[in-house]
């Protein structure tokens, strides 16, 4: 098992989100926002198997929802949404940094 | 309060004779392709044709306006060996309109730009009044002035939108000139002028006060030479980073050391900002030019946060931290870290966004990824943190360097605008803070802070001495009145100066407020007016008000925050329903009417009673029914008889005794309406059942309020109220009974 650190970045503004691994939901919350002096609206810690996990990022009142496959789960990933309404995440192999 | 135009020619203004200059043609140039971001209001890019400004020879002149702007010089007149001033910089007027000016067309990186921030002066008040750019003026250099003329962008519709700037060019062994504003229409017709004298060679002015956490050292400074980078080498402070943007940074106060036992070495922001309003001796509540900044170990989210600008609550962006978890150390490259992050998180305070988080800023701006500026992320750059270190120049991008000397006053000043919005207030110079305040007075806006969706808003209103000598003021607080405006800001964003559905007019008459007298109260239904429903949606509504003071003052209130909360059942779903509506908002406003006009406002009002009879808000149902029973209702017919409907006192004693049972039980009105109540239904029981109920009534008033813990002075009037209700005497005369039941006035409860 090792951790795994979701970042949700820019581009939150009140939403309901739901995040799950491998089908599991692991993250359920509403009135989620961005805190845009950092850029990050909350972090999500989760155990996970070793190897590859699925991440899905759901956020139902919008109708979005994206679902990506990180191969290497002891990295980190960060989701943002876009003004357009699209979902981009950006994944480091690192612990990510704000100011 | 004062509203004029300042761009307009008043009598009690100084004009300043214009000049007019045979400008020396040097050079043409395409206006630079810097945008305006961070500055909202700026929609438009105008290419205009410029002039190069002669050789500034205290500052290296042209040559240093090559790494901005690479553009050509030809043709430069050359005054030989006059050391001259420069330009560019602050001037600032004086008067009862005060403008201060920014010029800013030599000197690093000149941007060919001037704005200015108009302020009031209103008897013992002063007071910001808008702010104005010019984008892309003309700048004509002769061998003795210095012109920039052009057509500016204001905050309020200015009837002399052309601004043309003269600053005569002395000698650096005589003081600098002063700047003559001169405001015309786009055809040339004069409007004001306003003359301005060299206050400062920056754009701005800020005081700086660091904090630090005990056993932590400060950042001082970096020598960029230390790793590499690209020319010139300098030792950089964070005022040094700042002035080389044309921002002075005054480093102000004492530096508190904040002892470690007291949080721990980890920070939330709520202690950052409770720490901020403890140590922070400058911090007052307002927008002002002072910031703050504390040097800390470690925040909640972890040592990955290098620096926060936390302050997001009341007047925003006063105060940010760094923190040492990470950043400790005096490698160079800890360092540098220290720097860039110092840097950037005071870049948040003056309301700058991230490189590559510009499109989420209101209104949004293209994001810039590939930015060499403070306010990226070193490791988001193109190529990695390596790449951007070698690149970086140690500045602010051009964009970011327009805002920071020429944003509109709100958009930058600390504790202005929220953090990312340009938005103000729809009327900006009447909401504005008092920059100085000897008015005598505080008016503070309170009450209760939550209210169920389809409740009426009604805030409470106090004016108080701050002059322990005394103060005469008029005594109504009332918006009806016209002496109080109250700002409501939607939670969409929406801003609107509530506008009652009738003004009121009175002879304003005058109270003085002393130590038998120290504060008058008034409460105010403010969910109706002229503009519909104020609180017709679930959210945080924030409200200001502003009062009128016999000299002239503008009292500026506390920004007081209502939350409108989404109905929990069914029950709360449909009563929302019923009380929202444009007829229902009119009866509150008007405490009941038997109008034609109104009569499906009454019927919702009537389900209200029948079928949700024990809601919590069907209170005001019958606080509104019980005070319209009083009344006589006169309606003139279709053959012009006038017909009254008589008062029903039984249905206003039934209705108005609700009230009063649930109110004193914590269920119903606020206090101010409560006791209109309960002298409603005093006076209603006298009319119809004799004295003694409503001498009953009375005390039972009294006793209630001498519970509340109530003022001294508040109370002295309630029992004076009371007073007047004894058994066996009338308290109305049978002409006032007549006149109490036609003249009910809601707003004078």
């Amino acid at each position: 098992m090792r951790s795994l650190r979701v970042d949700l970045q820019a581009g939150f503004d009140g939403d309901r989100v739901s995040l799950s691994i491998d089908g599991r939901e692991v993250y359920a919350r509403d009135d989620v926002r961005t805190d845009y002096s950092i850029g990050l609206a909350d972090t999500v810690e989760a155990v996970v198997p070793a190897g590859e996990v699925r991440i899905t990022l759901e956020l139902p009142d919008r109708g979005l929802r994206e679902s990506l496959v990180l191969p290497d789960p002891g990295s980190s990933v960060g989701f943002s949404i876009e003004p357009d309404g699209r979902i981009t995440h950006r994944i480091s192999p690192d612990t990510p940094r704000y100011l | 309060m004062s509203t004029t135009d300042p761009t307009l020619v008043t009598g009690d203004r100084s004009l300043t004779q214009e000049r007019e200059y045979d400008a020396e043609e040097v050079a043409a140039l395409a206006d630079a392709a810097v945008s305006t971001e961070e500055e909202p209001q700026q929609t438009t890019q105008r290419r205009t044709r410029g002039r190069l400004i002669e050789g500034d020879a205290a500052d290296g002149g042209p040559a240093a306006l090559a790494p901005a702007f690479p553009l050509p010089f030809p043709s430069i007149p050359i005054t030989p060996f006059r050391l001259l001033h420069r330009t560019s910089g602050r001037y600032r007027g004086t008067g009862s309109v005060q403008l201060e000016l920014r010029v800013d067309v030599d000197g690093r990186r000149p941007l060919r730009r001037t704005s200015g921030d108009f302020y009031v002066q209103s008897g013992a008040t002063l007071s910001y009044f808008g702010s104005f750019v010019v984008h892309s003026p003309a700048i004509t250099v002769t061998s003795t002035h210095v012109i920039v003329d052009g057509i500016g962008t204001f905050t309020w519709s200015a009837a002399y939108p052309r601004v043309r700037v003269s600053v005569p060019r002395t000698s650096i062994f005589h003081a600098p000139g002063s700047a003559t504003v001169q405001f015309l229409t786009a055809g040339g017709a004069a409007g004001a002028s306003y003359a301005c004298g060299h206050a400062s060679p920056f754009f701005r002015t800020i005081q700086l006060e660091e904090d630090k956490v005990s056993g932590l050292t400060p950042f001082v400074s970096y020598d960029t030479s230390a790793l590499a980078a690209p020319p010139p080498a300098r030792s950089l402070s964070i005022a040094a980073a700042y002035a080389e943007a044309g921002i002075e940074i005054q480093v102000a106060g004492i530096r508190n050391v904040v002892p470690t036992g007291a949080i721990g070495a980890s920070w939330s922001n709520a202690e950052l900002h409770n720490a901020m309003v403890s140590n922070f001796s400058l911090w007052q509540n307002i927008p002002q030019w002072k910031v703050w900044l504390l040097t800390a170990q470690l925040h909640d989210l972890g040592p990955g946060l290098l620096g926060i600008m936390f302050d997001q609550q009341g007047a925003q962006r006063q105060g940010c931290a760094v923190f040492h978890a990470s950043l400790a150390g005096t490698t160079p490259s800890k360092q540098r870290d220290q720097l860039y992050t110092c840097v950037h998180e005071l870049g948040h305070c003056f309301n700058l966004y991230h490189s590559f988080h510009k499109q989420y800023m209101n209104p949004p701006q293209p994001n810039r990824l590939d930015s060499l500026s403070w306010m990226n992320y070193p490791w988001y750059f193109p190529g990695g943190p390596s790449s951007f270190w070698s690149q970086f120049p140690f500045q602010f991008d051009d964009p970011e360097l327009v805002h920071l000397r020429h944003a509109f006053r709100n958009d930058i000043i600390v504790g202005g605008n929220p953090f990312g919005t340009g938005a103000a207030l729809e009327d900006p110079r009447a909401f504005e803070e008092a920059i100085e305040d000897n008015s005598g007075l505080r008016l503070e806006l309170r009450g209760r802070t939550s209210y169920l969706l389809g409740e009426p808003v009604v805030p409470e209103l106090k004016l108080e001495r701050t002059d322990l000598r005394g103060k005469e003021t008029v005594p109504h607080l009332h918006p009806n009145f016209g002496f109080v405006e109250i700002g409501i800001r939607h939670p969409s964003g929406r801003v609107m100066v509530y506008r009652p559905m009738m003004q009121h007019c009175v002879d304003p008459g005058r109270t003085t407020l002393n130590d038998e007298q120290p504060a008058i109260y008034e409460s105010a239904f403010i969910g109706f007016g002229d503009d519909g429903l104020y609180f017709d949606a679930p959210g945080l509504y924030q409200l200001r008000a502003v009062y009128l003071a016999p000299d002239g003052s503008r009292v500026v209130s506390n920004i007081f925050s209502v939350r409108v909360r989404s109905p929990v059942t069914r029950d709360d779903d449909s009563v929302a329903e019923l009380l929202l509506g444009t007829e229902q908002g009119a009866l509150f406003y008007l405490m009941g009417s038997d109008s034609e006009y109104l009569r499906n406002g009454n019927d919702a009002i009537e389900t209200v009673l029948d079928a949700h009879g024990k809601h919590p808000l069907a209170v005001y149902a019958r606080l509104l029914t019980g005070v319209n029973a009083t009344r006589e209702f006169k309606r003139i017919t279709p053959d012009n008889k006038v017909v009254a409907r008589a008062p029903d006192m039984d249905t206003a004693i039934v209705n108005l005794s609700a009230v009063v049972d649930a109110s004193i039980q914590g269920k119903g009105v606020d206090n101010i309406s409560l006791n209109f109540a309960m002298r409603t239904l005093a006076d209603a029981q006298e009319v119809s059942e004799g004295p003694d109920a409503a001498a009953e009534t009375a005390k039972r008033m009294l006793e209630h309020f001498r519970k509340q813990k109530l003022n001294a002075g508040v109370l002295r009037a309630i029992e004076a109220q009371v007073a007047t209700y004894q058994p066996g005497e009338n308290h109305l005369e049978i002409a006032e009974r007549k006149a109490f039941i036609n003249h009910l006035d809601p707003s004078n409860r």
